[in-house]
């Protein structure tokens, strides 16, 4: 059987990236931060890259970047990654887009609902906002683009869809994307000893609020 | 704001700087937080490392010590004895009990550090002080009034201030970003360019003066950001990352400036003019020239 290499991408002297060409993100992030365990580096996944960051004194050499496309070469198309947890997200499902997100894909706001929380998704990375998790897996009737106008402050756990995906804001910022409901859910605190509810890899499900 | 946020704010038992004048841009960093960029928080940390170290040095302090972070204009009183260095000052100074100490802003850059024998302190959030302003971690808004902990103020001082060498050069060395063979008439474009520094923030530096609009970006998969990651937006105009910048982003990077060159740029104010020019390309291992 022939599988896609994963590619090197170029990114400057002090980071190093691939696009894994297929293989899932955060089961390669995975693998490559047990493999720099101790190093001063940090591994960022992404939709289909996987980026290492190099810290002030340690830099990759060439045998390191070797393995760590060696690394990425060995996981199949399709693993799963390693977490093994679900996490489960009560919502109230009242959100200011909920009847025009019903609208647009042509469905019932309870045919939304339903299916939102009939969904698992999976963290597939974390980017705009500390604890902000791209989940993915939304059934492809509720793809929609995001707003044409973003809001200047969407609240701090807000349930929203964009695209392919459907996140939880972690606290209160802008944001262009549909607002079905709200959990309260803290989804990054500092204080806990791993901050964020939801890491790459973990299952999570939607659930409504009782 | 919860109290174990505060960080020294306020009539604590502890030698402290009390804020006459809050300057601009004025922040508490030390080299910032690693590990969780997984977790959509980036490094932060402070923007020209080597003067941070620099104060730190002549203070007599370890090299990580938190330190002020300002653009100028920044007035403390002590209500302690202690020992400050700020960048531009030759020498550390003995500071006595209700001294005013005036920051100036600096005539060769734009980001002036302040050191205290025995470092700022406060609560580290992950693992460090440095206020994050793009994710709003270790926020502490400064106004005149507000007090800087200071972590251990018998500490003296050890040596002059010794400045890093003088950056002549307006040159900036630009790498082949992610997107640069996708893009690659607006990569050379930029690679050449001179360019102008239109604002500077922690997040990131807007350039001015090539338009790049030709970048025709489609919707593109989210991609891990790094500092120095050179963004084109899809109004055209360049965004070089800072240390505040988030983690990941869905415009292209056509360009990618190395550690010193990212600072040397952070380091000019708004209208200074540099010049862009390609790096020498390197070879990645499995033989494609990056």
């Amino acid at each position: 059987m022939d599988i896609v290499t994963p590619v090197v991408v170029p990114y400057g002297p002090d980071a190093f990236m691939i696009d894994t060409a297929g293989r899932r993100t955060d089961v390669v992030a995975d693998r490559w931060r047990v493999a720099l365990a101790g190093r001063d580096m940090d591994v960022v996944p992404a939709a289909e890259t996987v980026l290492v960051r190099c810290g002030h004194e340690d830099l990759l050499t060439t045998g390191d970047r070797d393995m760590l496309v060696q690394l990425a070469r060995e996981v199949a198309p399709g693993e799963e990654a390693h977490t093994g947890r679900t996490v489960t997200i009560p919502v109230v499902y009242d959100g200011d887009d909920l009847a025009d997100v019903a609208r647009r894909c042509g469905m019932s706001v309870d045919a939304v609902v339903a299916a939102h929380t009939s969904t698992e998704f999976r963290a597939a990375f974390c980017g705009f906002a500390p604890g902000f998790a791209y989940l993915v897996g939304l059934p492809a009737a509720l793809h929609l683009p995001r707003r044409d106008s973003p809001r200047t402050a969407v609240p701090a756990g807000s349930v929203a869809i964009a695209a392919e995906y459907s996140a939880v804001y972690p606290r209160s910022s802008p944001g262009g994307w549909h607002l079905l409901g709200r959990t309260e859910c803290a989804m990054f605190d500092v204080a806990r000893d791993s901050p964020a509810i939801v890491v790459p890899g973990d299952t999570v499900r939607f659930v409504h609020a009782t | 704001m919860r109290p174990e946020e505060r960080r020294g704010l306020g009539a604590e038992p502890v030698p402290t700087l009390e804020v006459i004048e809050p300057g601009i841009a004025t922040t508490v960093q030390d080299q910032g937080r690693m590990r969780h960029a997984a977790l959509g928080v980036g490094r932060s940390g402070w923007v020209c490392e080597e003067h941070a170290r620099a104060v730190n040095r002549a203070v007599g302090n370890s090299a990580s010590a938190p330190v002020i972070e300002t653009v100028g204009g920044l007035v403390l009183r002590a209500n302690a004895p202690c020992v400050i260095a700020a960048t531009g000052w030759v020498a550390p100074r003995a500071v006595r009990v209700n001294d005013i100490v005036e920051i100036g802003p600096r005539r060769d850059g734009l980001w002036v550090y302040v050191a205290v024998a025995g470092g700022i302190s406060g609560d580290a959030m992950l693992g460090s002080l440095s206020e994050d302003t793009l994710a709003g971690l270790c926020p502490l808004p400064i106004v005149a009034g507000g007090c800087y902990g200071i972590a251990d103020a018998s500490v003296v001082a050890a040596a002059d201030i010794v400045a890093p060498p003088q950056r002549v050069s307006d040159r900036l060395y630009v790498h082949p970003g992610p997107q640069s063979a996708r893009f690659s008439s607006a990569s050379t474009q930029l690679a050449s360019a001179t360019l102008t520094v239109v604002a500077s923030s922690r997040v990131g530096i807007r350039l001015g003066g090539a338009d790049l609009g030709s970048v025709a970006w489609d919707q593109m998969p989210s991609q891990p950001l790094i500092p120095g990651a050179i963004q084109i937006p899809p109004d055209g105009q360049p965004i070089v990352m800072g240390p505040d910048h988030p983690t990941t982003g869905g415009y292209p990077v056509i360009g990618v400036l190395g550690r010193d060159d990212l600072s040397n740029l952070a380091d000019r104010p708004p209208g200074a003019k540099v010049q862009m020019q390609r790096a020498a390309s390197e070879v990645a291992p499995d033989g494609v020239v990056g």
